[in-house]
């Protein structure tokens, strides 16, 4: 009897912690899930070993090359009109819109869930500040509102990370704020109080862990919106200079061939939504496992 | 009901007021008001001079209370590049704006909603999938690609479409399409989620019981309760949309506001970004409180406080 239940209780054991293939069980069940994972690790080890992906000289011009259509000369992507590998620029913009796209939202999350969970937490006049700021962002298109701050900044890769998060921060605080406030009223808040917990502890030790898990699923799905964002702000000539390739700016560079030169236009808008896709179908997953309930956000 | 729509457009002006605000000091407090005013290749004088005339050498509260006695007089100063009103400048490009925006939200509700609802209806089906799979990529593809990529095929590759410019029906074309792509694949998502959510209620099975065909049960009962959401979210798409002229605009050389903003911003004539901006936060707020009209007016059930 001694005997079987220790069995039970290894048992147990083995059942509350997973083992890693337990954890990727639900993933691997859904096939376009895991095609986009894997497809978003890839971008993302392309964009961090880029240096070594391309020659050097991947940026300077090869007059002898120019506009060559796609699978000539071992270029799989054509050439630009400065005689530029096509394909190596683009291997070299995945950079641009990984750093951007997850920049961005690692950086407004991190400003967003203190300032938000402050403002649910404590209320007064904090939080009809941050309600204000919140209101005035919401009457502005996003867009216009990045172009007008990116414009006046100056253009870079770097201003360009400081403007969308300048605009993104607020859409995080909003929600930490509001769930927030759901948790504060939660008994084991109640009972922290009781027990001479000191605000800071709770917030940390108590609120946060229970706000992340919708954060995390809209932050993924915001990647894509901000991946888009900055490419449609170099498409229109501000955000990333030449010659750092962009996905959005090497649109903008073959227009001018649009005549002769489809590749050029063709190749990196469909990498900018291959990704966006990817990041769309994770974010997708990863509510559907998290956090089922906001669905229809 | 009143003292509700009124303190609606009392925030409504807050907002804009806060807005101009922060457009204000953003201007100023990002270096050398002047250089943001004056073409680049003004001369050291012509600097000082235009310092002088508008009066940048104020203290900066002074040049506040002065831009916003302007500004509610609808004046924003003149612009740089067209030596008139900038106001006058960006109100011109206004009627352009709002065509191309309102068939974009026409085409896409007449074509997300019903793909939405047969979607739903025909949950799991072909068309299920197909209607998921329009609306996964019309979320993914960037619009100044797809506008692009209409033009290669359309304009240069069959000649059916102009290219770009503003003149006949033909010249709305692409660029509607291209303006509507996302909208409609948001309508169809939301159309989608909501009908299954209305169609699993106890009172659409009581429909059926009671012997009503599809057709009534989809027109009579599920749709005005799933409108109660679509209502809330075209609020929400008119702001996507005005968002997306500006980017679409530029693409077809379609002569509207978000076109003129990039050109100004472009040219550094910021007067004619200011009077956008507020312009574009007027609209926005504007819709949004008529949307929120609408829901209580769809849904009596919701209190307006």
């Amino acid at each position: 009897m001694a005997a079987s239940a220790t069995v039970d209780r290894n048992d147990i054991t083995k059942v509350a912690k997973p083992t890693l293939r337990r954890r990727l069980r639900p993933l691997l069940k859904d096939k376009w899930a895991t095609v986009a994972v894997i497809f978003l690790i890839a971008v993302v080890l392309m964009a961090i070993f880029a240096d070594m992906l391309v020659p050097d000289n991947i940026n300077s011009p090869n007059f002898g090359a120019r506009l060559l259509p796609p699978m000539t000369d071992g270029h799989i992507a054509g050439t630009d009109q400065l005689g530029r590998d096509v394909f190596g620029r683009l291997i070299l913009g995945s950079r641009v819109s990984i750093v951007v796209g997850f920049g961005t939202v690692f950086f407004a999350l991190l400003i967003g869930i203190p300032i938000g969970m402050m403002a649910g937490y404590f209320g007064g006049w904090f939080d009809a500040i941050l309600m204000r700021l919140v209101d005035v962002q919401l009457s502005f298109p996003f867009i216009l509102l990045a172009l007008t701050i990116n414009a006046i900044m100056g253009l870079g890769l770097k201003n360009i990370l400081i403007t969308l998060v300048i605009v993104g921060w607020i859409e995080y605080a909003r929600i930490a704020r509001g769930e927030t406030l759901i948790v504060r009223e939660r008994e084991f808040i109640q009972a922290a109080h009781l027990i001479g917990s000191r605000e800071w502890v709770i917030l940390l030790r108590h609120i946060l862990p229970n706000i992340t898990t919708p954060l995390i699923v809209i932050g993924t799905l915001q990647v894509a919106r901000f991946i888009i964002a900055e490419a449609s702000i170099s498409f229109l000539g501000f955000g990333v200079q030449p010659p750092t390739p962009a996905w959005g700016s090497m649109v903008s560079d073959g227009l001018k061939f649009i005549l002769s030169a489809w590749w050029l236009i063709t190749f990196p808008g469909l990498a900018l939504a291959l990704v966006a896709l990817a990041v769309n179908i994770t974010g997708d997953w990863l509510r559907d496992t998290l956090d089922p309930r906001i669905r229809n956000r | 009901m009143k003292r509700y729509v009124i303190g609606r457009i009392f925030s409504g002006i807050l907002v804009i007021f806060l807005a101009l605000t922060a457009v204000f000091f953003m201007l100023r407090l990002s270096g050398d008001p002047v250089l943001l005013f004056a073409p680049m290749d003004t001369s050291r004088q012509d600097m000082d001079a235009i310092r002088e005339r508008m009066g940048f050498n104020d203290p900066v509260l002074v040049q506040y209370g002065r831009f916003m006695q302007d500004a509610v007089r609808g004046d924003f100063g003149d612009s740089s590049r067209e030596r008139r009103p900038a106001m006058e400048v960006v109100i011109e490009r206004l009627p352009a704006t709002v065509l191309l925006g309102t068939i974009a939200l026409v085409l896409a509700i007449a074509i997300g909603v019903p793909l939405g609802i047969l979607s739903a209806v025909k949950h799991g089906s072909i068309w299920d999938k197909l209607a998921r799979l329009l609306s996964v990529l019309g979320q993914a593809i960037p619009s100044f690609w797809l506008g692009v990529i209409l033009i290669m095929f359309f304009s240069v590759r069959l000649g059916w479409l102009p290219t770009s410019g503003r003149g006949g029906w033909e010249h709305l074309i692409m660029p509607a399409i291209t303006l509507s792509a996302f909208s409609m694949a948001r309508y169809a998502r939301l159309t989608r989620s909501t009908f299954i959510d209305v169609l699993g209620q106890d009172y659409i099975r009581t429909a059926r019981a009671k012997g009503l065909t599809q057709s009534i049960i989809l027109q009579r009962h599920a749709f005005k309760n799933a409108s109660v959401s679509l209502i809330t979210m075209t609020a929400l798409e008119i702001g996507n949309l005005i968002a997306g002229a500006v980017v679409v605009e530029q693409v077809f050389a379609w002569p509207g506001m978000g076109r003129m903003m990039v050109q100004s911003l472009l040219n550094r004539d910021f007067a004619v970004v200011t009077a956008a901006v507020v312009l574009f936060a007027a609209m926005y707020t504007t819709c949004n409180i008529i949307a929120d009209l609408a829901y209580g007016w769809v849904n009596p059930t919701v209190r307006l406080n």
